[in-house]
């Protein structure tokens, strides 16, 4: 009984491969890895692109404040600390992304896996083009300049889209930005930035915010979170299509006939 | 070499690639799909630039759209209400509106067209399932012969068969005082029958039987669906289709019920109510072959609705493989690519009516309503020959990969490797075409027509429609997501997670056999979006084991009957037809409407 047992250290493991692709999935989704900077925002630019709240006025409460509350005894409240927004009662905003199929410096899928890996409090719905994230108002405008301000936010081919969100899928227009039906967003030539000139929700806003410069073809190859064809091929993704053949096997095996399962 | 000869490696497109596009175009050119974009868009189909985005003028690029902007106005003038208004909402037309191409055709239509309210022959397919139903005449002629002591003979089964096109259009034939139907309202009902038995099929009447020999059947089949539907009697009721536009498809039962019994009264002359209950319970609840059962209560629809019918039943429906020989696939791939591709093509044409009827009419207009949103998805079954193109590729793979093969065991571990060359093939089309990705401009498209073929090849190979499931899943929910990280139907259904093990399980999910499953089935309620792959599974696997029908020889046979108004051999010809508004459908209302 002397002898103690070796504890072993949990190491997350995020996404197998280790090609590029398969290396940024993981930067992505790990939370200890801090994403690159590329732009600044200001604070009430992203407010009036969220288009939830006047810029400077009062978050709108649903609930009073959670320390004027008593509630009733519950363990898990103990373990769970409130983010900001719960603590103060705010209601439940969102903000919603479309990635170009183009490129793209983050995808849907990839998107949830990072949202619940980064993030606390969130609600989220995978689409094919999009992704809508829903929290407590002040923890959506958080979320939302991370979000805009670094590598995961292309002005050419990621986009705010509250509604009308269709494009993902669309070839490119001239200036190379994703399509939008609503306009929300022009390449300005002269400032060679992209600006939107309407909110998330399709509104004009008052004054154009410019989001960046589009990242290069050279960048956006780079940092492309999908296999293609002419970039990263995926059919030599050794790695990524064992591990998938493993979850799959294991899948069919654990319907069929659990006991038939070997080499967890 | 000429640049027609050039054919491209897979290991050349996998360096410095895309600089290398104008290398392999003379390769690509040549392919369908390029063929079909650029008629389509009108540009080079590789580019994933569209200089003519929000240049294009509005919703006036298409014909169909000025129409429905001017009847708008019209209607807005004549009732005082507005209507269609291309006023509020967003502008249309920013981008390209494509034409579609009909596949497999010439016809170019407007997308408007393929909306299922829009489309008479899609209409007409609907009606022609939900007025159909089958009753066996054997119990009858049982209780005729034994309790009526009536005698059957060809002659009393031609003056019945005559009797009942009457009363199924409508006629009285035993009472004054009943209202009959204006016979113009009801000309497309009728009743036929179906047998095994050459010697029956002789004494009937030709206008009243389904003859398997000679409703284009190949004689491989043809001699199975004789063999096993044997020299019992049944009677395919065709009841009109107002009854089924004006109440629903558990009409057409009683329908039938009801005035087959007439006519049994009229044509044998029986009285007393205990024979002629027997003979209509017969028909109504004893013998009688319903197309789909009542659905759940949430989803609450009655007998012979989409949501009721079995899987394996809507593979019978569909007609388009009738006169391909029943021989195992495999064998057929193995030795012969042309033969092969034949085969593919015509599960390809069958898609066209397992789409429609899965994800646009029960998912997109029976549980949804409304605007077409799954049109577009079911169109790619059926549009832009994109389905051909790529069955022609997985033709070759499996070609190539097969050849020289004994067998093909439904193993997942055999058809793992070339389903991973299939799903991979399908994708990098996607990827080489940013036209074709327009086109199936949502991942619903895109997921549901790769998952779905993958689904069908490895059935058609294995003869297994669980290996076919198992495949289609794992192209959905582990390749197409990990490669792409997105999905399609929002990423919600059943395959766009790690949810295969109710696919191998028969008693998990109360399920059973596949081909007894169907959008009535619990979990598959939630794999709306997805069922089309289900039921091409079950039809492929019937090609791979060299069978001539799915789950039901009568259905089978039911439905290759000349007479229906739907072709459910050529579904896309109907389609295009009607979009060109050349398809006469049945059960208007003309003759009692003021002319208009």
């Amino acid at each position: 009984m002397s002898e103690k047992k070796k504890k072993i250290k949990y190491e997350p493991q995020f996404y197998p491969g280790t090609e590029k692709v398969s290396e940024r999935r993981r930067k992505l989704m790990d939370p200890e890895r801090r994403l690159v900077k590329l732009r600044d925002i200001p604070d009430d630019d992203i407010v009036q692109l969220l288009g939830h709240r006047a810029p400077g006025s009062l978050y709108t409460s649903v609930h009073p404040p959670l320390d004027e509350i008593m509630e009733p005894y519950d363990p898990i409240r103990d373990l769970v600390v409130p983010t900001p927004g719960a603590q103060a009662g705010d209601r439940i905003r969102f903000v919603q992304f479309t990635d170009s199929f183009w490129s793209p410096v983050i995808a849907p899928w990839l998107r949830a896996r990072m949202y619940f890996n980064r993030f606390r409090g969130v609600d989220t719905v995978i689409y094919s083009g999009r992704e809508i994230l829903e929290m407590r108002e002040r923890d959506v405008e958080a979320a939302t300049r991370l979000l805009i301000e670094t590598e995961v936010f292309d002005p050419a081919r990621t986009a705010l889209k509250g509604l009308t969100v269709h494009g993902h899928a669309l070839r490119l227009d001239s200036d190379g930005l994703m399509f939008d039906a609503r306009r929300r967003y022009v390449y300005d030539k002269e400032l060679k930035e992209v600006v939107y000139i309407k909110d998330m929700h399709a509104r004009v806003l008052d004054d154009p915010i410019p989001v960046g410069r589009p990242l290069s073809e050279e960048e956006l190859n780079e940092m492309d979170v999908t296999y293609r064809w002419n970039l990263t091929p995926y059919k030599s993704r050794t790695e990524l299509l064992l591990i998938i053949t493993r979850a799959t096997n294991f899948r069919i095996l654990g319907g069929f006939k659990p006991d038939l399962i070997k080499g967890m | 070499m000429s640049n027609r000869d050039r054919r491209a490696k897979e290991s050349e497109y996998t360096y410095e690639l895309g600089k290398l596009v104008q290398k392999f175009l003379p390769t690509e050119k040549e392919r369908l799909i390029y063929k079909t974009m650029q008629k389509t868009f009108g540009l080079h189909p590789m580019s994933n630039v569209d200089p003519l985005m929000y240049k294009r003028g509005g919703f006036h690029q298409k014909r169909r759209k000025e129409e429905f902007f001017e009847w708008g106005r019209k209607i807005a003038r004549e009732r005082g209400i507005p209507s269609y208004n291309r006023a509020v909402g967003i502008p249309l037309g920013q981008r390209a509106l494509e034409p579609y191409i009909i596949s497999g055709t010439d016809v170019i239509v407007d997308y408007d067209d393929l909306h299922h309210v829009n489309n008479a022959a899609m209409q007409q397919m609907l009606d022609d399932i939900k007025r159909t139903v089958i009753i066996n005449l054997d119990t009858t002629h049982r209780v005729l012969q034994v309790r009526a002591g009536k005698e059957i003979t060809p002659e009393t089964i031609n003056l019945y068969l005559e009797t009942v096109q009457h009363t199924i259009a409508g006629g009285a034939v035993a009472q004054e005082h009943m209202a009959e139907i204006h016979p113009g309202l009801t000309a497309d009902a009728y009743c036929k029958i179906i047998t095994g038995n050459d010697e029956i099929v002789d004494m009937i009447d030709r206008r009243f039987v389904i003859n398997i020999d000679k409703v284009g059947f190949h004689p491989s089949r043809a001699a199975i669906l004789k063999r096993d539907i044997g020299d019992t009697i049944y009677m395919v009721v065709r009841a009109p289709t107002i009854s089924v536009r004006m109440g629903d498809g558990g009409v057409t039962y009683r329908w039938a019920a009801m005035q087959s019994s007439m006519a049994f009264i009229s044509a044998y002359r029986l009285t007393g109510e205990s024979i002629i209950s027997d003979i209509a319970y017969a028909a109504k609840s004893a013998q009688v072959i319903q197309i789909g059962e009542r659905t759940w209560y949430s989803r609450a629809r009655s007998q012979n609705e989409p949501g009721g019918i079995p899987y394996g039943y809507f593979a019978d429906i569909q007609q388009c493989d009738n006169m391909l020989p029943a021989e195992p696939y495999f064998k057929i791939i193995g030795e012969d690519l042309e033969e092969g591709r034949r085969y593919m093509r015509n599960v390809a044409k069958a898609g066209t009516i397992l789409a429609l009827m899965t994800e646009l009419i029960w998912y997109g207009f029976y549980m949804s309503g409304g605007l077409g949103f799954s049109t577009g998805v079911a169109a790619g079954a059926y549009c832009g020959n994109v389905v051909e193109d790529l069955l022609d590729n997985f033709s070759e793979i499996q070609h190539v990969s097969i050849s020289r093969v004994k067998t093909v065991p439904p193993r997942w571990t055999r058809i793992k490797f070339i389903t991973d060359m299939m799903i991979q093939a399908a994708m990098e089309t996607y990827e080489k075409y940013p036209s074709l990705m327009e086109y199936h401009w949502g991942g619903a498209h895109r997921i549901s027509l790769v998952g779905s073929l993958a689904g069908s090849a490895a059935a058609m190979l294995t003869g297994s429609p669980m290996i076919g499931q198992m495949s289609m899943n794992y192209a959905i929910g582990m390749l197409m997501k990990e490669g792409w990280v997105r999905t399609g139907w929002a990423g919600q259904e059943v395959q766009d997670h790690l949810g295969l093990a109710y696919s191998c399980a028969f008693r998990m999910e109360e399920g059973g056999l596949i081909e007894f499953r169907g959008p009535n089935t619990p979990y598959a309620s939630y794999t709306a979006g997805h069922s089309s792959g289900a039921i091409g599974a079950c039809l492929a696997a019937q090609l791979g084991r060299g069978r001539a029908y799915v789950c039901n020889p009568v259905i089978k046979v039911a439905f290759a009957d000349p007479d229906l108004k739907f072709d459910f051999r050529e579904p896309r010809l109907a389609i295009a037809k009607a979009a060109l508004r050349q398809f006469m459908p049945a059960g208007e209302r003309d003759l009692i409407i003021p002319s208009h």
